[in-house]
């Protein structure tokens, strides 16, 4: 590409999109944004496959005696629900998909600084869920997601097939968050200083340093598992004088920051919309920048809240569940930040801000509920219940997927070129809150009323909360299917986007929509300070006269 | 309805509490319920404030033209971050403090308590009460007003032995005891639940536990009321029987449903029937095989089943040999 | 981008240019990201240890008398040899990447070869260590049956709560998964001491073999942790 035809914008612009055509020049593409692409159509599918198996649930559990399945069925479909959501969907969806096309734009980057590793990362979170997918074919795990010993090793399915399906998908996201690290350090624009960056791109690299310092400790795990299975080390299994609770603290050191892996990546997609659609800085910047690295470092040290009732120690229960309080605090502070940014702004309801508004409210009751879980006595009625999986479906569910939805709606037009059915969007996002919250509003009564988990059949006296939530679950899928179908429509017959299309002024959006194959016409140097709107208003004055 | 053996729903003889908790029946119930209510008014009172301000907001400063500016413009406001820090941070020390004096009565057992011995495996609870010998499946009885100690065990997998209107719960392990203790405060008959996944029929983990008056569970304990017993001088068929309930194996294999097979076969037109084993050998069964089976039910495994199901159980070959009479007669 | 992105390195004469990445702006970006990047991977490597180094201080405060039996049974001797073996390949390693920085085409392929020989070295010992182990059937759990002369020592101490099984599952799995990672570094070490016969690596791009280097003395340490505790401490 010459100098000169880069600046002369012509009608029939080349972008990342067109540039090239053909099946390798996608799936053998070392751009960020066809790789985004790639994991955003991917991790979209998975959802899909994952709402199926939900809504297979939610239909079983419509009478109490099990509608659906044998009970040890049931046992493979929740198991599935819950390795396609968390494994193959939540822990890539923001951070390869929304991360991948959207942070090194917000850097002034060409591109993320190890180009072909994102594309491993790709390859190997394919390799993963093609092992979970084949794995069906001699019938589905049924250990739960958790493969808590000794159950995992004694199962008779395929527990070694999605073992190493994960521990694949492990090193996918453990490479995708190493670049994300090693890009923000050396790709940033020139002026682009620390606190210059996007609340996204604080997060990412928050969440990114959980991966690559979370995921090997799963990864171990799920070897030592495999291992188990092959040749009995003994390690995890007590006839051979190992301890089936150690398995579980090996578990939880990875899986609980997996939780923070979910939900940081979604807490930045909300600052980022939030002040595009407020058209204001977000309030208290720094300590959101901060509060996104407190909760890194003390994610590492409340996995022992999984364990209340597993029998550690008095000093070890007071100790995770003060460290656990602790770590709602800087969550608490980003909230309240987020309500700070919309007082006075500028308010565009539109179908980002509609995702990002039903994330806070359903973001503040998950962290609410949350601290019923953290009071150790409480806890102890409370474990294993369905208020616990009632509360983890709203920060995972609830708040991560929803801030994904959020996030996928306010970058589509920059990536795509295209827009979307406001309308239909609304009216989507509409049904989603409700569905959603109706679906896992009754289960926090059944759990309290002490309804275990993981149950294929149940008293009849919740069949009433059940079929409510069964009902939710329906309306919420509706809402999903019409997301989809606007997507799609969108993409064959959207309206052509702006390219500042919301009136945003990160990086990203400096450049035409879709943005060209390096990002930037120009090299982009920054001299402006973070989320400063009133560029935006000078911009305007100059046109005006 | 899928489950020809749908199992007897625990009963609970007291309704919910206001707070849509399970009645309070043990000394934790009413500390644990107060502190769920002040963390529920907490939460109230932070969600109405946050969305109240949300909504407000939303309405107040909607964007009405496209280049409407925002109507204020701070980024910060120090004695105000200061304060929804450190206000949360204190409410949540409270929580932690209430929560932890609680969770601490939990962990020590007084010393005079009644101790009962509990034996979990896949799926059902085997429970031996004081001064018995012989276990009670899925039934335990407990008196009113004294300290109940359980220590408990798994034989096979995790389990998680889950009283909710005594508000305890604690994971049973194999190769390590674990205890719970309560005292019950009133009178009445309460579910009990397994809460950790232990494989394909977890759902049917479940019994009851009754509290009786002290003199009643007084009365029960002298004449071993809590304790199948075993009389030689009755039947050989139905001495089998109340073997059968007492090693739990009814917790499993149907003895009315012929149909039921996989994960375990009915018990009914079992005996001298020929099975066809996973490599294709045909057994019938008989006192061998049968004995066989349940002492190494590893050694040979039906088609269509699943070896390791059945774990290896705490029965001898004279208990098996009884039940084996009381299988004959199922035709 | 304007090509004055894509330029080469300095390249002696007789070495093949490398060219810096589209998207770097200099080669001391691209150097400086590579870095890092395998930096990070190297605490990867270090945390997927670090959680077998957590089983064995768990099961090593369960079982104390165990790990100090087994320990004995082990050879102290074969062990510090290894040690031994590793260290120098260290060194080899070191000098090999000196060389590529200096563009010496042999003596960077003879160092390479030479740490590679190290490694194989290392596997052949740790060869007879494990049959050793296998003959005397002092392995993991399943197939924990133990004839050779520590028999009666290991039976003995089963008869006290012992639990020697366990300490050969952690030995073999922590040796085990190390082995695998010389194993892995030998080959990786190999394909690029062809490169540098071919003349790929110099003064103006030795990243790729510095990157090695860094691996292989990850490797190294991993084992100098690995030797005292599993040969020595007990």
């Amino acid at each position: 590409m010459t100098a000169t035809a880069v600046n002369v914008p012509t009608p029939t612009a080349k972008h990342y999109l067109n540039i090239s055509s053909g099946f390798w020049s996608w799936f053998g593409t070392l751009d960020h944004k066809r790789i985004g692409l790639m994991y955003l159509i991917g991790t979209t599918l998975a959802f899909l496959v994952g709402g199926l198996f939900a809504l297979l649930i939610r239909t079983h559990l419509w009478e109490h005696t099990g509608m659906l399945f044998e009970p040890g069925t049931y046992n493979q479909v929740f198991t599935l629900h819950g390795v396609f959501m968390v494994f193959v969907f939540i822990i890539p969806a923001i951070p390869a998909a929304l991360g991948n096309l959207a942070l090194p734009g917000m850097l002034g980057a060409p591109d993320v600084a190890l180009p072909r590793l994102n594309l491993v990362s790709f390859y190997l979170w394919m390799i993963g869920t093609v092992f979970i997918v084949v794995s069906l074919v001699w019938g589905a795990v049924d250990t739960g997601w958790t493969f808590y010993t000794p159950y995992s090793a004694q199962s008779a399915t395929p527990v070694i097939a999605v073992g190493t399906g994960i521990f694949i998908l492990g090193f996918s996201s453990i490479f995708t968050g190493l670049n994300f690290i090693v890009t923000t350090h050396k790709m940033r624009a020139p002026g682009m200083t620390w606190f210059r960056m996007p609340l996204f791109v604080w997060a990412i690299y928050a969440t990114a340093l959980l991966q690559v310092l979370a995921t090997p400790v799963l990864g171990i795990t799920l070897l030592l598992l495999v291992f188990e299975r092959l040749y009995h080390i003994g390690i995890f299994l007590p006839e051979f004088g190992g301890d089936a609770v150690l398995f579980q603290h090996f578990f939880w050191f990875y899986s609980h920051p997996a939780v923070y892996i979910m939900i940081l990546p979604a807490m930045g997609v909300i600052s980022d919309v939030i002040s595009v659609h407020a058209r204001k800085p977000v309030f208290g910047y720094r300590m959101v920048a901060y509060s996104s690295l407190a909760i890194a470092i003390i994610s590492f040290l409340v996995w022992g809240h999984h364990m209340f009732t597993s029998g550690q120690s008095e000093f070890a229960l007071m100790a995770f569940s003060f460290l656990t309080f602790f770590v709602g605090i800087p969550s608490a502070i980003k909230v309240f930040n987020w309500v700070g940014t919309i007082w006075k702004g500028s308010i565009a309801m539109n179908a980002p801000m509609l995702y990002a508004m039903s994330f806070l409210i359903i973001f503040v009751i998950g962290g609410l509920t949350g601290i019923f879980l953290g009071a150790l006595s409480l806890d102890i009625h409370l474990h294993d219940t369905y208020y616990v999986v009632a509360h983890f479906h709203y920060v995972m569910m609830g708040s991560t997927a929803v801030a994904f939805f959020a996030g996928v709606h306010h970058w589509w037009p920059k990536f795509t070129g295209k827009m979307y059915s406001e309308f239909w969007a609304k009216v989507a996002g509409t049904l989603i809150f409700i569905g959603f919250n109706a679906t896992f509003l009754p289960q926090f009564v059944m759990g309290s009323q002490g309804m275990p988990r993981r149950y294929a059949t149940y008293l009849e006296k919740w069949e009433g909360y059940h079929q409510a939530s069964t009902i939710g679950a329906f309306v919420l899928a509706i809402g999903v299917g019409m997301m989809i179908v606007y997507f799609v429509h969108s993409l064959i017959a959207g309206e052509k986007a702006k390219a500042n299309q919301w009136g945003a002024v990160t990086l990203e959006w400096d450049s035409p929509s879709p943005p060209p194959l390096y990002n930037f016409e120009k090299d982009p140097v920054v001299t402006r300070e973070v989320y400063d709107y009133s560029v935006l208003t000078h911009k305007a004055e100059s046109h005006r006269a | 309805m899928l489950f020809q053996q749908d199992p007897t729903q625990p009963r609970s003889t007291l309704p919910d509490t206001a707070w849509g908790m399970p009645p309070q029946v043990s000394t934790f119930a009413e500390d644990i319920d107060g502190l769920y209510e002040f963390t529920f008014w907490i939460s109230i009172f932070f969600f109405v404030l946050i969305t109240g301000v949300l909504l407000y907001s939303v309405v107040k400063w909607r964007r009405r033209t496209e280049d409407q500016p925002a109507a204020g413009n701070e980024t910060h406001n120090t004695p105000l971050e200061v304060t929804w820090t450190v206000v949360p941070l204190i409410l949540v020390m409270i929580i932690f403090a209430w929560g932890w004096r609680g969770c601490l009565d939990m962990t020590v057992a007084p010393p005079d308590a009644l101790s009962y011995q509990v034996r979990a495996r896949k799926w059902s609870w085997s429970i031996t009460h004081p001064n018995h010998s012989e276990p009670l499946t899925n039934t335990i009885y407990v008196p009113l007003g004294k300290p109940v100690k359980f220590i408990m065990s798994s034989e096979d997998v995790l389990h998680s032995f889950f009283l909710p209107a005594m508000r305890v719960k604690r994971d049973v392990l194999p190769g390590r005891l674990q205890m719970v203790w309560f005292e019950a405060t009133k009178i009445g008959i309460f579910p009990l639940f397994c809460t950790e996944y232990c494989g394909e029929r977890h759902s049917f983990m479940i019994g009851e536990i009754h509290v009786v008056s002290a003199d009643e569970f007084e009365r029960g304990t002298k004449n071993l009321d809590y304790g199948p017993k075993d009389d030689p001088t009755l039947p050989l068929p139905e001495r089998g029987k109340r073997k059968y309930v007492a090693k739990g194996c009814v917790a499993c294999h149907s003895t009315t449903d012929a149909n039921m097979r996989a994960p375990c076969p009915s018990f009914v037109g079992l005996w001298g029937r020929e099975e066809e084993m996973i490599d294709g050998t045909k057994i019938v069964v008989d006192e061998k095989y049968f004995i066989e089976s349940v002492l190494k039910p590893l050694e040979k495994t039906v088609k269509g089943y699943i070896r390791g199901a059945m774990a290896p159980q705490a029965i001898t070959e004279d208990e098996v040999k009884l039940i084996m009479e009381y299988v004959k007669t199922l035709k | 981008m304007s090509d004055a992105h894509s330029h080469a390195t300095p390249t002696p004469t007789g070495f093949v240019p490398h060219n810096v990445a589209h998207h770097f702006k200099t080669w001391e970006q691209e150097f400086q990201a590579a870095k890092l990047g395998f930096w990070l991977f190297l605490a990867t490597e270090v945390l997927l240890f670090g959680g077998l180094f957590a089983a064995y201080i768990y099961y090593h405060g369960a079982y104390p008398e165990t790990f100090k039996v087994c320990g004995e049974m082990l050879s102290w001797k074969l062990g510090a040899l290894n040690t031994s073996v590793l260290l120098l390949s260290s060194w080899t390693m070191a000098m090999g990447v000196r060389a590529a920085q200096l563009s010496k085409k042999t003596a960077c392929f003879n160092w390479l070869i030479i740490t590679v020989l190290c490694g194989g070295a290392f596997m052949v010992v740790k060869y007879f260590e494990y049959s050793a182990k296998i003959e005397h059937g002092t392995l993991p759990t399943a197939w924990f049956h133990p004839h050779g002369p520590e028999a009666e020592v290991l039976n003995a101490l089963i008869a006290n709560g012992g639990q020697p099984s366990m300490f050969f599952s952690i030995y073999f799995t922590m040796t085990g998964l190390h082995g695998v990672h010389v194993l892995g570094g030998m080959v990786v070490i190999t394909w690029y001491a062809i490169g540098v016969a071919r003349g790929r690596y110099h003064s103006g791009h030795y990243l790729p073999i510095d990157l090695v280097g860094l691996y292989w003395h990850i490797v190294d340490i991993i084992w100098i942790f690995l030797f005292p505790l599993l040969y020595l401490v007990p």
